[in-house]
């Protein structure tokens, strides 16, 4: 479990490239990290939380309250939750660093 | 000039004391064999092949002979030669066509990096290029030997070789392997399907190959779009429907049906980002031959209405 004040972002020599299908609370997003060569498959939570921290460094909590606004009408906002897991996860295979406040 | 054109003997002995070289899709290769029984089967597999002259560069140049020593003479064996190197041990003499088959793929999945190559059968209707990718087993050979006697063009039944930059899939006519119930199946299912020797005691079981029809090698340079994406699973008990398939998973399965996806890098991405864009994408199971032909014959008819 990720401490909840840590400030994520993904880091600059990551150069991710982007690739989404599907509309509303169906977009899935595929992103390619061309630093590890690795290809992930993300849903729409996943992909939003990803998209922000390459823009912005944020906490889970702020993240969550900025995803809040992000997300289409009728997404399930229970995947909010899900935010400190997959900042988890994202740590896990190299997408996200922590960044010192 | 093609293959066929030449009488058994001249093909005996261009093999045997100097070399053919063919144009194989998108690829030129040399072929020598001192094995008999090489001979016949691939004058008839290639018989629509088109020669090449001596002096064009080739690719691959392979060579399948006997191997130095005792072997040559008892239990015979073969080794398969991709210019002086030997990547497998060798194969029992009887079994060269195979052997060359098997070794040829290997070639193609090894060393070819000038396209993004995935382990599929491609056929096309219209220049629209219907992508069945799979593992062994999973009845894509079978199916896609089916279509090319229902109207589908043969582009290949083990390689996409598709263009980095636009996509574009480039034909890879060769002989289609069947295993086990599979040779059966389609003598069955097309009695002008023209099958070569049955191997038995194979590493894959019984096998056999079936001779690409003569229009799909001569439409060998005719490029085809990606238009359908369908991974099939033979089952027993499947039901032969098409299901849809969001295209991040298709993505997720593609890519891990490429050879050289992660080698192409950020290339190998954008190609593949192109093609699942293109494409409409389903998995099937099936365990019926006739009704998926007539289902993906109503899936190609649609497509042409729109």
């Amino acid at each position: 479990m990720v401490n909840k004040h840590q400030i994520w972002r993904v880091p600059d020599y990551l150069q991710l490239r982007w690739q989404s299908w599907g509309e509303a609370e169906n977009t899935e997003f595929v992103v390619f990290n061309c630093y590890s060569g690795e290809t992930h498959c993300l849903n729409l939570t996943a992909g939003l939380v990803l998209q922000y921290l390459e823009t912005e460094a944020a906490s889970a909590a702020a993240l969550s309250a900025a995803i809040r606004q992000a997300l289409p009408a009728g997404a399930n906002e229970d995947a909010l939750r899900q935010i400190p897991d997959l900042l988890h996860e994202f740590d896990e295979v190299g997408l996200i660093a922590p960044v010192a406040p | 000039m093609r293959l066929g054109e030449l009488s058994s003997e001249e093909v005996r002995t261009r093999l045997t004391q100097h070399e053919i070289r063919l144009r194989v899709g998108p690829f030129s290769i040399s072929v020598a064999s001192d094995q008999p029984s090489f001979w016949p089967a691939f004058h008839f597999l290639y018989q629509d092949f088109p020669l090449l002259e001596d002096d064009v560069p080739v690719e691959f140049r392979i060579g399948l002979v006997y191997p130095p020593g005792i072997r040559r003479w008892f239990r015979r064996q073969v080794l398969f030669f991709l210019d002086d190197a030997t990547p497998f041990e060798p194969f029992t003499s009887a079994l060269a066509l195979p052997f060359f088959e098997w070794g040829f793929n290997w070639c193609i999945y090894e060393h070819v990096y000038e396209f993004l190559v995935m382990h599929a059968a491609v056929l096309a209707r219209d220049g629209k290029a219907l992508i069945l990718p799979g593992p062994p087993g999973s009845g894509k050979s079978t199916l896609c030997a089916a279509l090319a006697f229902r109207g589908w063009r043969l582009l290949s039944d083990e390689f996409a070789l598709f263009d980095i930059a636009s996509g574009a899939l480039f034909p890879l006519p060769r002989p289609v392997g069947l295993k086990e119930q599979s040779i059966g199946v389609i003598r069955a299912f097309a009695s002008d399907a023209d099958v070569g020797p049955t191997f038995t005691d194979t590493r894959k079981g019984t096998v056999a190959h079936l001779r690409p029809p003569s229009r799909a090698v001569a439409s060998a340079d005719e490029p085809a779009m990606p238009h359908w994406l369908i991974f099939p699973t033979y089952s027993r008990d499947a039901d032969n429907k098409l299901e849809p398939l969001a295209k991040a998973s298709a993505f997720a399965l593609a890519s891990e049906s490429c050879f050289n996806y992660r080698a192409l890098g950020v290339d190998g991405f954008s190609a593949l980002s192109r093609i699942i864009d293109r494409c409409a994408c389903f998995e099937v199971a099936f365990n019926d031959i006739d009704t998926m032909v007539r289902t993906l014959d109503q899936l190609a008819t649609r497509s042409e209405r729109t």
